[in-house]
């Protein structure tokens, strides 16, 4: 293991099952050395796994917990159990099988998969596996989270104890509602506490160099006019310390809230649990896609191309029929655009490119047709792409890099419009325009851009963001609940700039905590005569 | 065992039914989950409650990107527009009845009853009920009677003068007696089975399916008998369930052909009820059981055969022998229509009105939109199987 990252004081479990509780069925561990002979022979590394079998309602229970066996108490999971089980009795959903990002690797496999299924399904979680391991946005990511969380769940309750649980619950209600508002880079910072002494030390700083391997690249790379930049940042930083101004452009508004919002220290306790977990949760939605897609890719494979579709199996050419039917189930059909299927799509497009050589300076250069298309260079370096692709992408930058016009034609993407009088048209298949509606969809996780301008605004305290618009408007219903929820954590006015539709610049104010009513909304020019 | 996830589904159902977190009971939606029947003919949905956190997500714009064949410009989807979507759309679809299963359950429990069921003479079978009345030595530990238990305890230790011993307890300075229950003082709650007797009783279930049927009628007639079976079946486990469909002749069918039969000739409703006033003579004396009839039509019937059919009626269905016989009628086309000859009879004294009920879905020959049918579907069964005859 190149990483060896195991929970203080337990030893490292093997991934054959030995443990003394975990049940597994006995023909699947009979083959799973088999699986995972596969998974090594492809070249995984991924940590060790530990194979349990689950009912459909602990299947329910565990995937309603986000994956962990305990989690604080909150109404929310019982909706979500109510939902997978509801819709497993009136055979609606079917969670084959769920794995989660801890070291050793938990993977749940529900015990009325047959057993082309299962081995299916551990293949796929061994990709995911792998993709936790070794994905650069989970690399900071704690894989001791599942005693962290049931950690939470203990404080939580001794919070509801104390001061009450509906008074514990409404506050996490409000918190819940911002708990997507944190900045996944934040990750990478520095982990500081905060300073409650006054400030009485200086604290110096100096322009970070950048290293370099070769001595004589130093000069080039940390050149004069780089120092010089660096040294007015740092300058511009302190005076604004001194000055205690706000610098700007936060996007981490939930951190923001935690440190500065006025809180007892139990609300402030909360919310440092929820926003660790949130972080813990954050890489997750970055790279749903292409999560999802390779470890699609990796049952594919195993399955198909290493053929072990037909393990455990009367014969050599069984169970492909069925893999098929699953996979074809799994992935959506011919036209679906779900992320299993992108994704998949995507990892199978770059291994063809790079094995036939379709990359580089060379292969953008041609312009005839005809040779584009038996263009084969015999590079076989496709397997070796993707895994590099997989280790350094999330869903934004993979699609960035590797949806291509030849993509986009080959697989009839369009761009459509949905009129008011109900008809669904063709809008456009330009390359251009489709790649920029993609990737918008991936932009930041999907969700609004909003950060936060002046915590301090106009000198009054009240709280500014800003929402960085991308022609897409708010949700105007939530926009305003979630303000109002802003206010009870801020205690103070809380201002939202955002354009509607239309694309001109509207104002929300929220004055109070009942969102209908104290929630206004107002275009710019108004608010500024109002109240500047 | 309970686990950590009943608890917390037992905080989102408390959320649900408003006793906590109140503030959110304007966030409340729902969800579904559609089902299809189990004899593949139609579905319903299932309601699923859900409460939505707010957040800041985008809005729709109404464009983004999809997959598929076609050029610029093509149109390739249309919303369903309203009243086009109703019941019977699409080939072999079937249709959705949209229901909280709760409050039909209540509703089923609460509300309906097989009106007037007498005790006959020769009762057959005996209907099981458990209660809790029984003490037994072994048991699981939910179940444990520590009253009883801590009883067995003392006596022992009295039989035995163990009482009179005394023991160091920590924290306390003075030795104090104690009592310790030992494996066999353990006593568990057990259940004690009574037999309560219950009549025989029957249930005819006929209906029309002559060619001026059409789909959408068809679908509310089998939606209605399916919720009413699944009524009987619930709550009348050991009642006699039989099957008839006709046209111009009745003929007792199975289940599965009652629910899919489709499309027939012309229509004499008095087959119906002479083939039941046979069953009564050969298999269902009503000196042994308690009769039901249900009876579905669409209010369609040959000129010549309404004399029959209220003089059948009259002769072999009164109240001495049939306990109740429900006449649903859904969307007739005439004026003259087996509801209206069954109404005026009973007006005039023709019929007994004590055992005879009717019912009406859809006022004339139009379809109804998928709400008001659903409704009245409930309704009528309510109508039909209250406790009262309703006035």
């Amino acid at each position: 293991m190149s990483k060896s990252r195991m929970i203080s004081g337990t030893p490292l479990l093997k991934g054959d099952n030995s443990i003394p509780g975990v049940k597994i069925h006995k023909e699947v561990k009979a083959v799973l050395p088999k699986i995972e002979a596969a998974c090594r022979k492809m070249g995984l590394d991924y940590y060790p796994i530990i194979v349990e079998y689950v009912t459909y309602d602990q299947m329910a229970e565990i995937a309603s917990y986000g994956g962990f066996p305990s989690r604080f108490p909150h109404w929310s999971w019982g909706m979500e159990y109510e939902q997978m089980a509801r819709g497993y009795e009136y055979n609606q959903y079917r969670i084959g099988e769920l794995v989660i990002n801890t070291n050793p690797c938990y993977i749940y496999v529900l015990d009325s998969n047959t057993l082309l299924l299962s081995v299916n399904v551990i293949a796929h979680a061994i990709g995911h596996n792998d993709f936790f391991k070794n994905n650069i946005f989970f690399e900071k990511t704690s894989d001791n989270m599942m005693n962290k969380l049931a950690n939470h769940g203990t404080r939580v309750r001794q919070y509801m104890a104390r001061w009450g649980e509906e008074t514990v619950t409404e506050f996490i209600d409000h918190v819940l509602r911002i708990d997507m508002m944190v900045d996944s880079a934040s990750a990478w910072q520095q982990k500081r506490a905060r300073d409650y002494a006054v400030k009485d030390k200086r604290e110096y700083r100096f322009p970070q160099r950048i290293k370099a391997t070769n001595s004589y690249m130093d000069s080039f790379l940390n050149s004069p006019e780089f120092i010089q930049h660096q040294q007015r940042e740092i300058e511009r930083q302190e005076a604004a310390e001194m000055l205690d101004i706000f610098a700007g452009g936060e996007k981490d508004v939930f951190r923001f809230l935690r440190d500065n919002a006025p809180l007892k220290p139990w609300q402030q306790d909360i919310m440092a649990m929820l926003y660790e977990e949130s972080m813990y949760f954050t890489p997750q939605r970055q790279t749903k896609m292409i999560n999802e897609g390779w470890a699609s890719y990796v049952d594919f494979e195993i399955m198909c191309r290493q053929g072990l579709a037909a393990l455990g199996q009367k014969s050599e050419d069984a169970g492909g029929w069925e893999y098929a039917h699953h996979k074809m189930r799994v992935l959506g059909g011919k036209y679906s655009q779900n992320p299993y299927k992108l994704g998949f799509e995507l990892f199978l497009d770059i291994e063809d490119r790079w094995n036939k050589g379709k990359f580089g300076p060379e292969w953008e250069n041609c312009k005839t047709m005809q040779e584009k298309a038996k263009w084969n260079k015999n590079l076989g370096l496709g397997k070796e792409k993707c895994f590099e692709v997989r280790q350094f992408n999330n869903d934004y930058t993979m699609i960035q890099q590797y949806f291509t016009p030849e993509f986009c034609e080959e697989k009839e993407f369009f761009e459509y419009r949905h009129t008011p009088s109900g008809e669904w048209i063709v809008e456009s298949r330009d390359f251009k325009k489709i790649k920029k509606k993609l990737l918008q969809k991936y932009l930041n996780n999907g969700l609004p851009d909003i950060r936060l301008e002046d915590p301090n605004h106009l000198g009054r305290g009240w709280f500014l963001m800003q929402h960085y618009f991308e022609d897409k408007p708010l949700e105007d219903k939530q926009a305003r609940e979630t303000m109002s929820s802003i206010y009870r954590i801020w205690k103070n006015v809380v201002v939202l700039a955002s354009c509607d539709a239309h694309g001109s610049e509207i104002v929300y104010v929220c004055r109070g905590p009942n969102p209908d009513k104290e929630v206004i909304v107002m275009p710019r020019s108004q608010y500024e005569k109002n109240y500047i | 065992m309970t686990t950590k996830i009943q608890d917390d589904h037992k905080r989102f159902w408390d959320v649900i039914r408003g006793r906590a977190r109140r503030e959110l009971k304007h966030l409340h939606s729902t969800g579904q989950i559609v089902r299809m029947r189990p004899n593949g003919n139609g579905g319903m949905i299932v309601s699923i409650p859900r409460v939505e956190t707010p957040r800041f997500v985008h809005g729709d714009t109404g464009s983004g990107i999809m997959r598929g064949p076609g050029k610029e410009g093509d149109q390739f989807g249309q919303d369903p527009q309203p009243g086009e979507n109703g019941p019977g759309n699409g080939e072999g679809e079937g249709i959705m009845i949209q229901v909280d299963m709760d409050y039909i359950l209540k509703f089923l429990q609460d509300e309906l009853c097989l009106p007037d069921m007498k005790p006959k003479p020769n009762e057959t079978f005996q209907e099981i009920r458990m209660k809790y009345t029984n003490i037994s030595k072994v048991g699981i530990n939910a179940l444990r009677h520590p009253r009883r238990t801590m009883k067995e305890a003392m006596k022992r230790l009295a039989m035995t003068e163990g009482l009179q011993n005394t023991v160091k307890v920590s924290g306390c300075d003075v030795p104090m007696r104690m009592i310790t229950p030992i494996k066999q003082d353990f006593r568990y709650r057990q259940f004690r089975e009574y037999r309560v007797p219950s009549s025989n009783a029957v249930i005819f279930m006929g209906r029309d399916c002559s060619g001026s049927v059409d789909d959408w009628r068809c679908d509310v007639i089998s939606d209605m008998s399916w919720w009413i079976e699944c009524w009987v079946s619930k709550f009348y486990e050991k009642l006699e369930r039989r099957y008839f469909v006709h046209d111009i002749n009745a003929e007792e069918c199975d289940r599965q052909k009652f629910y899919s039969y489709r499309h027939g000739g012309g229509t004499k409703c008095s087959s119906f009820f002479e083939e039941i006033a046979k069953q009564m003579e050969n298999k269902f004396p009503p000196s042994a059981y308690n009769i039901y009839v249900i009876y579905f039509t669409d209010g369609d019937n040959m000129n010549d055969d309404f004399e029959k059919m209220t003089q059948v009626v009259r002769e072999k269905l009164g109240p001495e022998n049939v306990n109740l016989l429900g006449l649903v009628q859904v969307c007739p086309y005439n004026s003259k229509t087996v509801k209206s000859v069954f109404d005026s009879e009973i007006s005039s004294g023709g019929l007994h009105k004590e055992n005879i009920r009717t019912y009406q879905i859809g006022r004339d020959h139009q379809h109804l939109p998928e709400e008001e049918r659903n409704t009245a579907i409930l309704q009528g069964i309510k109508h039909i199987l209250s406790e009262k005859a309703p006035s």
